[in-house]
């Protein structure tokens, strides 16, 4: 049973009249924010995991936010379903259109509104991209944390849907820990403000991660941190796997935090090292990146302790970046993996669960013997510092049944994740892609409560729809599935 | 001692009977503890105990009703602690009620705040369905974020049974010191220049001239910063009393002095606590959920949790 759309698992999604909904948005957008033609439509019908594609009704490109608002109350007027895209990047299909709905991406708000740095906030418009926060700040010395491998790309508002992470979340959290406010346009066209200084339940980490299905972010206001003065990356090579597993929850129990912790297998730090010459030892099983930072002396004491537990966990080779040339390339290896990984067979499926640090060998060992009764090599990059998995699953699609094969096989792994403590989805977000595996995590009345709690923000359900909550007849059906896999 | 069936039955015969619920913890904050006229009285303080607790997985799962000092207590014997930091009223309060009052103590300018420290909760909703939102691992996005949304609430939308709480190692040291500064906005200028330095602050406080610091680190990186600093030194003491809220400004000795906390960004007054932009919180009567900001969503949250309104005060009623 793939997550693809099915209408008898699936709401109904309502019928609409295109050409009044034409008509309707040339009143209300320039012509050239209006995208009609199928070859207009073509580059918005997948995100980042583009074995999923529907094309859009329509596709809009509002530049302010006075747009967005008449988009959403023409749509919300002829009861329209909207999903809102950002850079595209995301990999659950968070944001792939919906057939009879309007396609809202944001890329052309990107502006960085303003700077406080006396407060260390910056209010930047949503189609503003990852790392250009970093880089409008840095005069300041001051940063953006949240760091994902598509930071070039990615926009601050996918962030905020999807709770993005990235490399650095052990020390500086998730977006939801790195955002101060949020403007809104919620589904009837009005404008909500929620800040983390607001009274009563916290509306803004409710919003942060709804996946596009409580409002559109119009505007953000990020928190930003001083850039650590002292740096020091360690790249740290063993010759056994269960080694370095170890080494991850050793690190913990010794009472270093590093702000960082990443851990590649040998077939991932090969592809890497050959995408990227990373400087990363080619014979090693596995891989640990570790960066430490803050002031020079707690950064010095660490690394010595750091060094300690490392060859006490049988670590074959430990070597520190010399400078920041070299600590970009070691990071360079570890951002290009999945490109990299790339390049081995033509397709690749990612997962993304997160689990206990103490079970990363029981599901390295899990992940390694399923890629052999499916025939599927798995490549492992890991957060593990936080014990987030992205096994990447390689497949060619031209072979016939290796897509569903390796979404059977990414089941098994997320579920798997579930038995162990963990979740199905540490930073990607459920989408439509582990809308099925929500069924596996959570109990009818726990996503019957997530459906109540949607109704609170969208009412009639027109955002995002389809997304993220699974309806009861999927669920019933898939756990049926999983029952009879398990006999 | 484990009390989540009989609480859970108490929630349900409530919502089968149209019967208002209070929700109470220690009772530590006298002002959020119910009065006659706004319902029954449902208690936690016996739904208490650690539930899991793994140092190396930096995650504590807990009983709500477990009294903050007692928790604290445990972490320490493991070299650990909450990554946040909250206030003990009386020396009595339980974490299910400082999660749902969700009031971030002094480190929270530096090390985030409480809703950065709950990963994962179990509750009961309005309809008494016995329910678990995040888990214990520091990345988890999926379903939305009820545990976060959980803080603040104020017992509004159910009962917190268990929480799941980031923790991290205790700092080697820690140290206090004092300077003087003409302003709020000098001492705030100053305690910039330390962050961007790298010092690890846990604590800037300012009140009638004086800014206080709390750092916590290794020793050699705090004789580092207390040699650039240049402040007198003086026991952490003012931190545990602030936290307690036993400071001498509590007890309507200042006047209308301001004590500034987090670099600024919390204002106590003997009546009050305001923290940033929000409204000023009465400490008389505890936050005031009728005047929260968008309203209007906050009902509608508020129903789809509670649908029968067992947690609503009686006067919104």
């Amino acid at each position: 049973m793939t997550a693809n759309f099915d209408q008898g698992l699936d709401d109904a999604l309502p019928a609409v009249d295109r050409q009044a909904l034409l008509a309707a948005l040339e009143d209300v957008l320039p012509a050239d924010a209006l995208l009609t033609e199928p070859e207009q439509l073509r580059p918005y019908e997948c995100d980042a995991l583009p074995t999923v594609r529907t094309l859009p009704l329509l596709t809009v490109l509002p530049e302010t936010v006075a747009e967005v608002q008449a988009v959403v109350k023409t749509c919300a007027g002829l009861g329209v379903p909207i999903v809102t895209r950002g850079a595209g990047t995301g990999l659950s299909c968070g944001a792939t259109p919906v057939e009879t709905g309007v396609l809202l991406v944001t890329s052309r708000l990107d502006a960085v509104l303003s700077v406080d740095v006396e407060a260390r906030l910056a209010r930047v418009q949503p189609g503003v991209r990852n790392l250009a926060v970093s880089d409008a700040v840095a005069t300041h010395g001051l940063f953006y944390a949240p760091d994902p491998s598509s930071q070039l790309a990615c926009s601050i508002g996918g962030n905020v849907a999807e709770n993005a992470g990235g490399v650095h979340c052990l020390k500086y959290g998730l977006t939801v820990n790195n955002v101060h406010a949020v403007t809104v346009v919620t589904m009837d066209g009005e404008l909500l403000e929620l800040s983390v200084d607001d009274l009563g339940p916290d509306l803004l980490a409710a919003f942060i991660g709804s996946e596009g299905l409580f409002g559109i972010a119009v505007e953000i206001t990020v928190k930003l941190l001083a850039t650590p003065p002292a740096v020091e990356t360690l790249l740290v090579a063993f010759d056994r796997m269960a080694d370095c597993s170890r080494a991850v929850s050793a690190t913990i129990a010794e009472g270093i935090i590093p702000a960082g912790m990443e851990m590649m297998d040998r077939m991932a730090l090969r592809a890497a090292e050959d995408f990227a010459q990373a400087g990363y030892p080619r014979d090693a099983a596995a891989i640990l990146l570790v960066e430490l930072d803050g002031h020079a002396a707690s950064v010095a004491a660490e690394r010595e302790a750091l060094e300690q537990v490392m060859r006490q966990a049988g670590a074959t080779s430990i070597r520190c970046a010399l400078d920041d040339e070299e600590r970009a390339l070691f990071w360079k290896g570890r951002k290009s993996a999945f490109p990299a990984v790339a390049k081995l067979l033509p397709d690749y499926y990612c997962m993304d669960g997160t689990i206990p640090r103490a079970a990363i060998g029981e599901v390295l060992d899990y992940i390694c013997a399923r890629s052999e009764v499916y025939g599927l090599p798995v490549a492992n990059v890991f957060h593990a510092g936080d014990g987030n998995l992205h096994p990447l699953i390689l497949f060619d699609a031209n072979d016939p049944g290796a897509l569903e094969k390796s979404e059977r096989l990414g089941a098994e792994i997320l579920e798997k994740c579930i038995e162990l403590g963990g979740t199905i989805t540490g930073e990607h977000g459920v989408g439509r892609e582990k809308i099925n595996q929500m069924a596996v995590q959570f109990s009818d009345a726990e996503l019957d409560q997530f459906r109540r709690l949607k109704r609170a923000f969208d009412p009639r359900g027109l955002l995002n729809p389809g997304k993220t909550i699974p309806t009861l007849k999927r669920c019933q059906e898939y756990r049926s599935i999983v029952k009879d896999r398990a006999h | 001692m484990d009390s989540s069936n009989s609480i859970i039955d108490q929630v349900r015969a409530a919502a089968a009977s149209g019967q208002r619920l209070v929700v109470r913890g220690a009772g530590s904050k006298p002002w959020m503890a119910m009065s006659a006229d706004r319902g029954q009285g449902l208690s936690l303080s016996s739904h208490n105990g650690i539930l899991q607790y793994d140092p190396a997985e930096l995650v504590v799962v807990v009983r709500a009703g477990t009294p903050v000092m007692e928790l604290e207590a445990a972490l320490a014997e493991r070299g650990q602690m909450l990554a946040m930091e909250v206030p003990d009223f009386n020396g009595g309060s339980t974490i299910g009620g400082a999660v749902a009052l969700g009031w971030s103590g002094s480190r929270s300018a530096f090390a985030g705040g409480v809703r950065d420290s709950v990963l994962g909760l179990r509750m009961v909703n309005g309809q008494g369905d016995d329910l678990r939102f995040g888990g214990q691992v520091m990345k988890n996005v999926a379903g939305f974020d009820v545990s976060r949304l959980m803080v603040g609430s104020c017992g509004r939308l159910g009962v917190i049974l268990e929480l799941s709480l980031k923790v991290v190692p205790r700092p080697q040291q820690e140290i206090s010191l004092i300077l003087s500064y003409p302003d709020l906005e000098s001492s705030q200028a100053a305690v910039r220049t330390w962050i961007q330095q790298g010092y690890p602050l846990s604590g800037a406080s300012f009140s009638e001239g004086n800014l206080r610091l709390r750092l916590s680190g290794p020793g050699a990186v705090l004789d580092a910063a207390a040699a650039d600093i240049r402040g007198d030194a003086e026991d952490t003491h003012w931190w545990s009393a602030l936290r307690r809220l036993e400071h001498p400004l509590f007890h309507h000795g200042w006047g209308d002095e301001k004590l500034f906390d987090c670099n600024g960004e919390v204002c106590w007054t003997a009546h009050s606590r305001r923290r940033g932009d929000g409204a000023p919180v009465s400490l008389a009567s505890g936050p005031d959920l009728a005047k929260a900001p968008n309203r209007a969503l906050l009902t509608r949250v508020e129903q789809a949790f509670d649908p029968a309104g067992v947690f609503r005060p009686a006067e919104a009623a």
